[in-house]
């Protein structure tokens, strides 16, 4: 392996450093409370500084990454670290650093929503801000993981972080309840995923890469009962990352349980590397040259029309918002798993790599872009809606929908940044959540009208889902313009959130709203991402 | 190949729990029963037990536990890294690179050691 090939980890690698020098400065700080360190910098001023200049870091080689695509000047083997016979185990390619990218970038905001939500008092500020960091880079290496071990490693490191983050708040009983509960069902998942991998690795020949496995698992083997049995059995870890709905049981208590920045983080960071491992699993291992023939495609078909009506479904009668918004987070993946379904089925042929996959693929497909721009739309409006909630709930003391009421009044700012939010959320133009959508959809009925009529009923159920979540996002804005009918008051005080919070919220406001205008050079750049004929 | 594969694993399951089966039943059947006060107490090294053995241990006790369990598991790891780094004699590129892998993952464990000591886990209060 190529020392100089490490500069595609670099984002990871730097973070990895920044959150140890963070924890080591929180016990130096700690023994001082008012003097030294603790005074000059703090863990929650330190963490954003280390992870605005990771994500910087980030952007440049996505980047890069995109301009020498451009320049021609790109190579399957320039982007696979720690190559064993041929076959990387992490890929760096454009798609994995856009999508680290959005991690870091989520993290960076997660940490601007923790400094609102814990405020100076924090018990053990310094170990909160590193576990942070530590599961960004999770989730940056999750990216990237092109093997079993890898993508196992990656992932329940994540896990691992998330279950700690999760009960952070120790002297709360429900965030104690939130960690232990996602810690169970992690635990039982990743054991499945773990003998699914077994499998696979057994019957392709003692193989762990995906690459090395996509060219054993073909034919008569893809078709088998240990076939079946292994790609189910991986998808049950993966699903559980996701949220997808047989596996979403852990998803509202812990959403609803956890400190709210937290929510924020497993709702769009850990879901942005389960969906990038689940692509890149789908792509390459599980991809027969018709998925029509194998089981599992219809499986997934299935779950994806069962997790959007059940998240919309049940998020209708949530009365807590951040319950609310834990359901529908299980609804917007099931929009997310409509684009990965179309990629695998706008694949002709079987492949070896993911980068084969997508060369193979039809060039001017919608799937795997839109599901690029969805993410990045779904980190803007979600973590936005978080951020709202975070400022409101710490100003008003409750998290129940009944008491936005009348926050039109007491803070126009941050009603109608929530309102552009939850109306980006529901897909209505002219905003992000709209874009992300059309693309999606769009990319669906596209490959469906070829030769896959599933993905278009698929496409119509996810429109009518769009429609019933409209219902329960714009409640909330009617909640806050119009007042509740009943027991609800107007609170009597304005509700200001800090300088750094308004900021914030103002950014990403600013961002889901423009996203619009700028759709060609952004489709231009998710499609360059994906198709990018890596030779 | 598959098939003789997990052949071999079954028989190996199959002698293991046979094993254990027909063991206690021989010894049951050709032990003598005789019990006394003495043989039935909980054996805790000679002393007489005192209460039940089901309590609640201090938390402490399991973070040293698991300070002690990671440099233990690291101890071991370190001898197949040791045999196999010998196995690149020839080769000084890989044998200076396997060697900084293994500081940086041995300093990676000393951070965490040193911030919990830092932290006051070491103490017993």
């Amino acid at each position: 392996m190529q020392i100089g090939n490490l500069i595609f980890i670099l984002p990871a690698l730097c973070m990895s450093v920044a959150a140890i020098i963070v924890l080591l400065l929180g016990v130096v700080a700690s023994k001082r409370p008012h003097k030294g360190l603790d005074y000059f910098f703090p863990a929650q001023y330190a963490a954003p500084v280390f992870t605005a200049i990771v994500t910087g870091i980030a952007g440049w080689l996505a980047w890069t990454e995109l301009a020498a695509i451009k320049a021609g000047a790109f190579t399957e083997q320039a982007v696979g670290l720690f190559v064993v016979n041929g076959h990387a185990q992490l890929t760096v390619d454009p798609f994995a650093a856009i999508l680290s990218f959005i991690a870091f970038a989520g993290t960076l905001v997660v940490m601007f929503l923790s400094q609102d939500h814990f405020g100076e008092d924090m018990l053990h500020k310094a170990e909160y801000y590193s576990l942070l960091m530590f599961a960004s880079v999770a989730a940056s290496l999750a990216a990237a993981a092109s093997d079993l071990i890898a993508i196992y490693l990656c992932i329940e490191f994540l896990s691992l972080t998330s279950y700690i983050l999760a009960a952070f708040s120790k002297t709360d009983r429900r965030s104690a309840e939130a960690g232990l509960k996602y810690f169970l069902y992690g635990a039982a998942c990743s054991a499945v995923m773990l003998y699914g991998m077994s499998i696979l690795f057994g019957i392709t020949g003692g193989n762990t890469a995906l690459s090395a496995i996509a060219i054993g698992f073909k034919g008569e083997l893809a078709n088998s009962a240990a076939g079946w049995v292994a790609i189910m059995f991986v998808l049950v870890g993966l699903g559980f990352k996701l949220a997808l709905v047989p596996f979403h049981f852990w998803a509202p208590d812990t959403y609803e349980g956890a400190p709210t920045p937290v929510t924020a983080f497993l709702s769009v960071v850990s879901k942005a590397a389960g969906l990038a491992v689940i692509v890149r699993f789908l792509t390459v291992v599980a991809n027969p040259a018709s998925p029509a023939s194998s089981m599992w495609y219809w499986m997934l078909i299935v779950l994806t029309a069962v997790t959007m009506f059940y998240g919309n479904m049940v998020a209708i009668w949530q009365t807590n918002i951040k319950r609310m918004l834990a359901y529908s987070s299980i609804a917007q993946v099931g929009y997310l798993m409509i684009g990965v379904l179309t990629a695998m089925s706008s694949q002709v042929v079987p492949v070896d790599s993911f980068s084969a996959a997508l060369r193979n693929n039809n060039k001017g497909a919608w799937d795997l872009p839109g599901v690029l721009i969805y993410m990045f739309a779904y980190l803007l409006m979600n973590l936005g809606a978080f951020a709202v909630v975070v400022v409101v709930g710490k100003r008003l003391k409750s998290e129940a929908i009944d008491s936005y009421s009348g926050l039109m009044k007491c803070a126009p700012f941050l009603a109608s940044a929530l309102a552009v939010f939850l109306i980006s959320l529901a897909g209505i133009p002219p905003t992000a959540g709209f874009l992300g959508k059309l693309f999606i959809f769009g990319g669906a009925i596209m490959t469906g009208m070829d030769r896959h009529p599933e993905l278009i009923v698929l496409a119509a159920l996810g429109i009518i889902n769009s429609v019933i979540s409209a219902y329960y996002y714009l409640n909330v804005v009617r909640v806050m313009y119009f007042g509740f009918s009943g027991e609800g008051e107007a609170p009597a005080e304005p509700v200001r959130g800090t300088f750094a919070m308004n900021t914030v919220i103002a950014v990403m406001l600013f961002l889901t709203l423009a996203m619009i205008i700028f759709a060609r050079p952004v489709s231009d750049m998710a499609s360059s991402a994906v198709y990018s004929g890596l030779k | 190949m598959l098939a003789k594969d997990f052949l071999t694993i079954g028989i190996f399951a199959l002698f293991g729990i046979a094993f254990i089966v027909i063991t206690l039943i021989a010894s049951w059947a050709v032990r003598p029963h005789r019990p006394s006060d003495a043989k039935l107490s909980t054996y805790e090294c000679g002393e007489i037990p005192i209460g039940p053995a089901w309590t609640q241990f201090r938390v402490g006790y399991y973070i040293y536990a698991i300070i002690f369990l990671i440099f233990d598991v690291e101890a071991i790891f370190l001898y197949p890294w040791a045999a196999q780094l010998l196995g690149f004699k020839n080769n000084h590129a890989m044998m200076v690179m396997g060697f900084v892998d293994m500081v940086i993952f041995v300093a990676v464990l000393s951070v965490g050691l040193a911030w919990a000591w830092k932290k006051g886990v070491l103490e017993w209060k």
